[in-house]
């Protein structure tokens, strides 16, 4: 009997958990060599802003034990040419995307929910209230309650989609934060972003990223991703899609046991581009394996 | 602009042979039949040094030496943990290759191709010298080499079965006493297309050259890199000058890794 591999982020119906984290995934059209994107339970495409943003000064990335340090600071062409140039392109994928925003300001995120509200061929939002690489706005929105169920508020307001917000681990207490946006109207929360860091080249005595700190991603950062997805989920009612380092078809049930309803994959593009695919494959067969029906049998099912 | 998405693949190749052939310098030789066929000079290879380990947790990014009859060559240097490991690989060794990647060197008609190289630079040339002499037998072609010492200069025995070779040392143990720059206003005369790879500053002299004496330049850049592909924008190179948005920032994967000079340099 055929797995039933479908998961449901609010009344949006996936084919399977597996998704891509945005700005690991560019617009999808450089991983169709490795990828079937239809395949996949969504794309994220890397995350947009009002205006368009050069981003930071290089080098933007270095590699550290079991991950890497990235500073891009949110390099983008801007809504108006994502939606003229890109979305065609986009559309044509085949895929469930999802469209990652990010703002300085409320008016941003509102005019951007907005503008993307009446495009075609976007199944989800997803709000980045906590890349730790812009000054101004995107650190504030994603620590502070308030402020982040005030941005929920005003993106679910604008837009007739699934709005999902997307938390940052840099915070004291994670659940806080989930509960506000929670509160404030999101139909789902992914976490975790990346943690900042920072790494210094003692030959020349300076930071070996331009912006001094960078987000840490990759396997070096699962443990701590899958503590505040076991954290968040146990604490709200909505779906947790849970990010961080996950590279093996393990990390993608270690997620979903510790309570997400789907994943995302991130820096692992970048060493596999095909693993994404391989992962759907993967977890198809496992659960057909196991002896499940359903890959939503796997949710949250970790024995305390 | 740019090599089309359809011909990258993600292959394991099998290594040949790996030798080290000059200080810290190594040549590898990998079975590598679709990314062979479809490599183009000055594109590269994103390699997996470390088999089901996630430390080093990135590819490599390694420009194609050689292409030929689906063996592809790497020419690298040791400088860090992922490299090293890559030397040690053994004959039989299986190796994930993602590529070939990124916009190559362009050749287009020319009285009087020049390759100037430096250092580990040589890599990508050898390829392109390779492919000018079968593409365009009738077209001159010279190149100019430098290095610290005579034992760095790298590849040399390929280079002279392609084409005259001069050379250029820091100590003047092989060729002219000094830079591959000077060896290159002292040699070429007349109307010339110059393709050149080796440390920037090296490179910045080339290209200020070529601009006085109005000759096309082309330039192969390296950086940090995750993805290769173009996913991460971690790549990037700034381009002075160029203080727009869209235009400040170029990427070496896939704007590059072969860019015309003034493009990124003025």
């Amino acid at each position: 009997m055929a797995v039933d591999t479908s998961v449901k982020i609010g009344e949006w119906q996936l084919a399977n958990p597996i998704m891509t984290a945005s700005g690991t995934f560019g617009y999808g059209e450089e991983f169709r060599p490795f990828v079937d994107l239809s395949a996949l339970g969504a794309i994220v495409v890397k995350g947009i802003s009002l205006n368009p943003r050069p981003g930071n000064p290089p080098p933007r990335v270095v590699e550290t034990a079991s991950g890497m340090l990235n500073a891009i600071g949110l390099q983008n062409v801007g809504v108006d040419r994502f939606i003229s140039e890109k979305m065609p392109m986009i559309r044509r994928l085949g895929a469930q995307v999802v469209v990652n925003i990010l703002g300085d300001s409320l008016e941003d995120y509102q005019q951007l929910a907005a503008k993307l509200d009446h495009v075609e061929g976007i199944a989800a939002i997803e709000v980045n209230i906590s890349c730790p690489n812009v000054k101004k706005g995107g650190v504030a929105y994603g620590t502070d309650p308030a402020m982040a169920a005030r941005v929920t508020e005003v993106v679910a307001r604008a837009s007739s989609r699934p709005v999902i917000i997307k938390l940052s681990p840099n915070v004291t207490d994670i659940t806080v934060i989930a509960r506000a946006v929670e509160g404030a109207g999101a139909t789902a929360i992914s976490l975790i972003n990346t943690l900042i860091g920072m790494a210094i080249d003692i030959r020349s005595g300076q930071p070996k990223l331009a912006n001094i700190m960078g987000g840490l991603s990759g396997p070096a950062i699962k443990p701590v991703a899958l503590r505040m997805v076991y954290q968040v989920a146990s604490t709200v009612k909505i779906p947790v899609i849970g990010i961080g380092g996950i590279t093996t078809l393990e990390d993608v049930i270690e997620f979903m046991m510790a309570g997400a309803t789907a994943v995302q994959i991130g820096t692992a593009n970048f060493v596999n581009p095909a693993i994404s695919g391989e992962l759907v494959t993967g977890l198809g067969r496992y659960l057909q394996d196991s002896g499940r029906k359903a890959a939503t049998e796997l949710i949250g099912c970790v024995k305390i | 602009m740019g090599i089309s998405v359809e011909l990258q693949y993600l292959e394991t190749g099998q290594v040949l042979e790996n030798a080290l052939v000059g200080p810290d310098t190594c040549r590898m030789e990998i079975r590598s039949p679709k990314i062979t066929a479809a490599a183009q000079p000055g594109q590269f290879v994103m390699v997996s040094v470390a088999h089901d380990s996630t430390d080093p947790l990135l590819r490599r990014p390694l420009s194609i030496h050689l292409a030929d009859n689906g063996v592809l060559t790497l020419l690298y240097r040791m400088v860090g943990k992922g490299t090293r490991l890559m030397s040690q690989m053994k004959k039989g060794d299986e190796i994930s290759l993602l590529g070939p990647l990124g916009r190559g060197f362009q050749i287009h008609d020319a009285a009087h191709h020049c390759l100037v190289g430096g250092g580990l630079g040589v890599a990508p040339l050898l390829f392109l010298g390779t492919e000018i002499k079968r593409r365009r037998p009738e077209e001159r072609l010279t190149i100019l080499l430098g290095g610290r010492s005579r034992n760095e200069l790298l590849a040399l025995d390929d280079f002279q079965k392609i084409a005259p070779v001069h050379l250029a040392t820091d100590d003047g143990s092989s060729g002219l006493h000094g830079l591959v720059t000077d060896l290159l206003g002292q040699e070429i005369e007349g109307p010339a297309t110059i393709y050149t790879c080796g440390p920037t500053p090296m490179m910045k002299g080339v290209a200020s050259l070529a601009r006085q004496r109005t000759w096309p330049c082309q330039v192969s850049l390296e950086t940090m890199m995750a993805c290769g592909m173009g996913a991460c924008l971690g790549c990037t190179v700034q381009r002075p000058g160029f203080d727009e948005t869209e235009k400040k920032y170029v990427h070496v994967c896939k704007d590059g890794p072969v860019f015309e000079a003034a493009e990124i340099w003025r």
